[in-house]
């Protein structure tokens, strides 16, 4: 954790990613969509709040306060994902208890579409971590380990693709080296591949295959690492690839007080953000949308 | 078929971006709590007292140590070493244990089985490892790169200028031509961390105790429970 102190709610009014400047656009302009992206990362089974006696987080986080955000957002923009970037289990009795059963029941009820897998989803073994997803009524996606002949076969999927008022946003998972991290008997048979090269092939897909206005990395595999600087993580990530427009990050617990900008490999921009851990903060993006269609003409037929 | 042939017809021309705190303002969610309910009353019994700590700690309030982290390596050590006298008939010089192992703070005031649960949910257990003068520099070598608190005990370290200065191991100066009895958990043992030195070590006794429960014995049997920084990892420079 990088701050101990979060400001209550931090609005950042800062325009991102204006790859075409567009005179005169508004962002509520008739033909302008609107997508939400609600995202959390290493919630870690923090169902309750934190107690008013925390010296870091008094009250904080919590499902029934984190639902209340998401059901109000959602009322205000129906048009709205809900992602998590991984870690859902371990770190309250909850998780040593029922094994993840109650984390993923909650997370399919307050409407969660997509998740993917962090180093604590293997904590019990994949055996149980495969049993446990059938709690979830929402997706785990994850693109780089090869899952072949492990009881994750087939129940992982590499990217999913979200059609939302006629918006393409496609969502691919990316998980952290799993040696050295958790213990070997855990994971065994699951291969980690280069996240760089994975994400080269997919987002190409997903661009110009399945045609995605918005690509959207989970990534587990951590901000950055001061001590280890080669160490692959999303900064790495965001720099040496292409098309991807926003990566939510996790593993790290990093609080970030407003996400981050970076060129990617074609100079495009790539958003980064990670709302720290324990569900103490939701991330909110909107995406503002509109026709690619440059005749004016089309569109004021349309109006 | 028209509509699919027209898909990739949208651009992004503007993010908009904010973090929201999550604050508990005692809303009512009954399909939630509903939900939840059995899982927390079996976890209730979870609640009952075990001692009280005298003041709070933290895993992050110093910089190459913490409160936290001193409490749980001094307890370990102390607790484990006469268990390992009576194996090997040697003692324990000294205890290393990672940071990510401990997942949460202690408050001031009451301490349940929750806390000690929350504060470290993994079923680790201890483990001894005969380190040569080596192995045991490979380790002050980590740690000196990793440069985060992980909690140590029975040693003390002065790194300068990213250089190690001194080390007493038992109040003695580390000699790199004996071997070391040390203390960790079967995770790190087995290479978790990256912390290698651990891999193939002289001599291993797995001593076969869950570390949380070997806290919350000693926290049942001492009722009062107090920790400070006292600066054994120390970066001068």
């Amino acid at each position: 954790m990088n701050r101990r102190y979060f400001l209550d709610k931090i609005t950042s009014s800062t325009i991102l990613g204006l790859t075409f400047p567009l005179l005169g656009f508004e962002k509520n302009n008739l033909n302008s969509k609107k997508i939400t992206i609600l995202h959390t990362n290493d919630v870690h089974s923090h169902i309750d709040p934190f107690p008013a006696n925390d010296p870091l987080n008094p009250n904080g986080g919590g499902v029934i306060a984190r639902s209340k955000i998401i059901n109000e957002i959602k009322k205000d923009n129906p048009n709205t994902l809900v992602l998590d970037a991984g870690d859902v289990f371990q770190g309250t009795p909850y998780f040593n208890f029922f094994g993840g059963e109650i984390e993923l029941k909650l997370m399919s009820k307050m409407g969660y579409n997509a998740s993917t897998l962090g180093n604590h989803e293997f904590d019990n073994g994949l055996k149980k971590l495969s049993e446990s997803l059938k709690y979830a009524n929402f997706s785990f996606l994850n693109s780089n380990y090869n899952l072949k002949n492990t009881p994750l076969e087939n129940k992982i999927k590499k990217y999913e693709i979200y059609v939302i008022d006629g918006i393409r946003i496609g969502i691919f998972g990316l998980g952290i080296e799993l040696n050295g991290l958790v213990e070997k008997k855990l994971y065994n048979g699951v291969r980690y591949l280069d996240p760089i090269e994975i994400t080269n092939d997919i987002t190409n897909k997903l661009k110009n295959e399945h045609q995605c206005d918005i690509i959207i990395c989970l990534s587990h595999l951590g901000f950055k690492y001061d001590n280890k600087k080669e160490a692959m993580c999303d900064l790495i990530l965001a720099k040496k690839t292409k098309n991807i427009d926003l990566i939510i990050g996790g593993h790290t617990h990093t609080f970030m007080t407003k996400p981050l900008e970076v060129n990617n490999l074609n100079g495009k921009r790539v958003i980064i953000n990670q709302v720290g851990c324990f569900g103490i903060n939701i991330g909110k993006i909107d995406f503002y949308l509109s026709k690619k269609t440059i005749s004016k003409k089309t569109n004021a037929i349309k109006v | 078929m028209f509509f699919s042939c027209n898909n990739v017809n949208y651009q992004i021309n503007n993010v908009e971006l904010e973090n929201i705190k999550v604050l508990n303002q005692s809303v009512k969610n009954e399909e939630l709590e509903i939900l939840i309910g059995p899982f927390k009353n079996k976890i209730k019994k979870l609640e009952k007292k075990i001692g009280y700590s005298l003041n709070s700690l933290s895993v992050r309030d110093g910089k190459l140590e913490s409160s936290l982290g001193n409490f749980i390596a001094d307890v370990l050590l102390n607790e484990s070493d006469s268990l390992f006298k009576s194996i090997s008939s040697k003692n324990i010089d000294f205890c290393l244990l990672n940071k990510g192992g401990i997942r949460g703070s202690l408050n001031q005031g009451n301490i349940t089985q929750h806390d000690l649960i929350t504060i470290m949910p993994f079923n680790n257990t201890s483990i001894v490892v005969k380190l040569s003068g080596l192995k045991v520099l490979e380790l002050l070598q980590y740690l000196n790169i990793e440069n985060i608190a992980h909690p140590v005990s029975g040693i003390k370290i002065e790194f300068e200028n990213k250089k190690i200065k001194k080390v007493l191991i038992q109040n003695k100066k580390f000699n790199l031509n004996r071997a070391y009895y040390v203390l960790t958990s079967n995770y790190l043992q087995e290479g978790g961390d990256k912390m290698n030195f651990f891999k193939d070590p002289l001599e291993i006794y797995s001593l076969n105790t869950n570390i949380r429960e070997e806290l919350i014995k000693y926290i049942s049997k001492i009722k009062n429970v107090k920790s400070e920084l006292d600066n054994r990892i120390v970066r001068l420079k």
